[in-house]
Order: C-alpha cells, then sequence, then structure tokens
C-alpha cells in the first residue's frame, strides 16, 4: 500500500454528477488528500480565481456552464494556475477530442468506467507528475 | 432502437470492486453509493423527460450521457446500455427517445430491487 499523501495537498475536484462526485471525493481522501469539491465547472472557475492552492484538479469534461475544458482554459490565462496539473474524467471515446484535449493542457485522462484502483492510480500519476517539473501542464498558448 | 444485445442488469462484481476503498470506521461505501444512485436515477429520468417534453434535446442527451457515466461506474450496465443509445439518438428521434425512456424506468425496478437487495445483505 503507498504511502498515504499528506492531508495537507489540496485537490480540486469539479463534477456535476452527484453519484461521481461523492464517489471521486471519497476514493481522493482515501488517498490522504484533501478534497476540495464543487458542483460544476462555473464553481471551479469562481474558486480559482482566488484560490490557486492546489496540488491538483479533478474535472469531468462534461459539465453545465462551463464544461472542464473551458475551465482549463481560463487556467491557462494565469500564471499562478498553470503549474496545477488536471485529471480530465470522461465517457467520450472521442480520439480528436482527447488529442484537443492534452493540447488545451489536460495532463491525464481518466475514461468512465473506472474501477477504484484505476482512480487511485491516475491521482497518484497525476501528482508525482506535478513534482516532476518536466511533466507540469504545458498548454498551447493562443 | 438496438437492446438485442442483452446485458446483465447489475454486475455485483463492479459494486464489489468498490470495498477496496472502504476505511476502517467510515460508514459503508458501496451503500453510500447505492442510496445515491437509487434517489439521483429518477431525476435524471425527468430531465431526460423534460427535456423531450420541451424539445430541447441538448438537456435530455446531456441527462443521458450523466446518467450512462454513473451506472456503468456502479456496473449498473443494462441502464448505461440504455442511456447511451439515447444519448445517441438524432432530433428527429424523438419517439424512440420516448421509448427509450420508458425502458429506463422499466429496468431501473429490477436495478433497485437487486441494489435493494444488495443493501440489505451488507446492512444485516
Amino acid at each position: 500500500m503507498p504511502t498515504a499523501a499528506p492531508k495537507t495537498q489540496r485537490i480540486l475536484i469539479a463534477d456535476d454528477d452527484p453519484i461521481i462526485r461523492h464517489m471521486v471525493t471519497r476514493l481522493t481522501a482515501n488517498e490522504g488528500f484533501q478534497p476540495v469539491v464543487v458542483n460544476d465547472g462555473g464553481a471551479a472557475y469562481r474558486l480559482l480565481q482566488t484560490d490557486a492552492n492546489f496540488s491538483g484538479a479533478i474535472f469531468d469534461m462534461m459539465m453545465p456552464q462551463l464544461a472542464g475544458l473551458d475551465v482549463i482554459r481560463f487556467m491557462n490565462t494565469e500564471k499562478r494556475l498553470l503549474r496545477i496539473p488536471v485529471m480530465m474524467i470522461t465517457s467520450e471515446q472521442d480520439l480528436r477530442l482527447m488529442a484537443n484535449s492534452f493540447a488545451a493542457g489536460v495532463t491525464l485522462f481518466l475514461p468512465k468506467p473506472f474501477t477504484p484502483e484505476q482512480f487511485q492510480t491516475t491521482l497518484r500519476l497525476l501528482v508525482q507528475g506535478k513534482q516532476d517539473t518536466s511533466k507540469n501542464r504545458s498548454p498551447e498558448r493562443s | 432502437m438496438s437492446l438485442t444485445n442483452t446485458v446483465v442488469s447489475v454486475d455485483l462484481e463492479v459494486l464489489a470492486g468498490y470495498d477496496e476503498a472502504q476505511e476502517e470506521g467510515e460508514p459503508d461505501f458501496v451503500v453510500e453509493l447505492i442510496d445515491l444512485y437509487l434517489s439521483e436515477a429518477p431525476r435524471f429520468f425527468n430531465a431526460i423527460h423534460e427535456g423531450l417534453a420541451n424539445h430541447d434535446w441538448l438537456s435530455a442527451k446531456r441527462a443521458a450521457h450523466t446518467l450512462r457515466g454513473s451506472s456503468g461506474n456502479l456496473g449498473v450496465l443494462q441502464m448505461a446500455q440504455i442511456a447511451d443509445e439515447l444519448e445517441h439518438l438524432t432530433t428527429n428521434q424523438e419517439t424512440t427517445g420516448v421509448e427509450l425512456l420508458q425502458c429506463l424506468r422499466h429496468e431501473f425496478s429490477r436495478v433497485e430491487e437487486i441494489f435493494l437487495a444488495e443493501r440489505q445483505r451488507r446492512m444485516s
């Protein structure tokens, strides 16, 4: 069993589906992180305007008001947010969409359905990758 | 409608996979997920119904999309499949949409039965 992360590491979670949101929140907490949870992209956007203290972010691709990719595009405009790695959860299998998402700055994809183990492995990779500066998000600049 | 590929209603092994994430002293994770699913799924049905009734395809498809994702993640396979079909209908297939919504509601009664039995087993 890997060592749990210190509780001081915060992970931003934005998902409009209460079931997936609960699942992801609990699995994130089990990994030792402190989940900070909002229920749509708009709320994530508002939070990120004043709070950049996150070790990672997990967004659902399709959310009302503001989709996951829209939040990432906002993050690309703020230097203080560029260091935050982003995991995108999606049930889309569209390769072009995935390619565009990587180009926009998504760090890792997690396709639905996923198992708890797959989620936790991806979360560890997300946060560990961030500690290796060569793997920070490097989105295309518009 | 192509519901010919019959799949099981619920794959309980998928649900049991969440036991790995069960922390000691915490509420039963699987029971929490069952309760959430049973309370949230009817909301998605209502959203699909309203979307179809108001010719608001985007809302109907979005609700079907979300239902597909959470159903798949909990091993609710038949509902995930029906929701997938609903999500991928074109705008002129409203009648099929209504039929698929009926299928979803019908299938949900089976899922509810299975989930409640599983819930009772875990709580006893």
